[in-house]
């Protein structure tokens, strides 16, 4: 089933809200994000780390979109996890952040609109998921 | 007669922020999610250095509800003495299982400026259901 869903800012009422999942271990910054996103009339999960992303996802959870830090402590960082992403959720799309700004490193499945050097604004954030969610092929389309 | 809601900021008054420390992430999203509808605002944490880094830069957090298994150094029961101490205006709630934190999270949605969004054993219900889900994921090819 594909339907169209219009974003609140087209002065159009949102068909549906978009789910996205937070993945970023410094518990200021990702419920600053958290917030702006779900200010932005998105639902948000928040993870610490890519784990607890992957633990999301095998419990069915709908995500539309992973917005996810490069570097994380543990087994997996931020590139892992988006490469698992794509291999098992191709749908979903990734926003990739890193504090170094540099692409080296980057795999060719993480597109040069999804990825994000630090330091940015919260209301880049909010724009740049927007422009992702409304991408043809987005989960729903 | 109908009364359009209030906008924020016009006389009404902030909703309380609660803290919710939980390890398990299935758990928390739950319990977040259930505080949310009840109308207050949430931040989550996973363990105690969470809660010392967000009291710690003086964001307002009116309670804490948190997990006694934390993990890490410090339990759920020294941080709550740590929170008394430093921070006397926060009220501390800890729970040792899922129907206690259920039950919890009932009480203070009673007390929410919205309305009860279900039963608050639904968010044990909820809970156990992600948790079967995840227990039977089939494993990644390759």
């Amino acid at each position: 089933m594909s339907f169209k869903a219009y974003h609140p800012s087209e002065g159009y009422e949102a068909a549906r809200r978009w789910t996205v999942l937070v993945v970023e271990d410094d518990v200021l910054v990702r419920s600053m994000i958290a917030e702006a996103l779900r200010d932005d009339g998105h639902l948000v999960i928040e993870a610490a780390n890519a784990a607890e992303a992957v633990i999301v996802f095998k419990a069915g959870e709908a995500v539309d979109l992973v917005f996810t830090d490069r570097q994380m402590p543990g087994e997996m960082d931020g590139l892992m996890l988006a490469r698992w992403i794509h291999e098992h959720h191709a749908r979903v799309p990734v926003l990739l952040t890193s504090g170094n700004g540099s692409r080296v490193g980057m795999a060719d499945f993480v597109l040069s609109e999804s990825f994000f050097p630090k330091p940015y604004q919260l209301e880049e954030v909010a724009a740049r998921v927007r422009l992702l969610l409304g991408k043809p092929g987005a989960r729903g389309d | 007669m109908y009364t359009e809601p209030t906008e924020p900021g016009a006389g009404a008054p902030a909703p309380s922020v609660i803290l919710v420390v939980e390890p398990d992430i299935l758990a928390r999203m739950v319990i977040a999610d259930y505080l949310r509808e009840c109308g207050y605002k949430i931040v989550e944490g996973t363990n105690a250095d969470d809660v010392l880094t967000v009291l710690g830069v003086d964001r307002k957090i009116d309670i804490v509800l948190a997990a006694v298994e934390l993990g890490g150094s410090i339990d759920g029961f020294a941080l709550a003495r740590r929170i008394r101490q430093e921070y006397p205006r926060i009220d501390v709630i800890l729970t040792s299982s899922l129907a206690k934190v259920a039950d919890e999270a009932g009480d203070l949605c009673e007390e929410g400026p919205a309305e009860k969004p279900y039963h608050p054993q639904d968010v044990v219900r909820r809970i156990n259901q992600l948790r079967e889900k995840r227990r039977t994921a089939p494993e990644p090819k390759g």
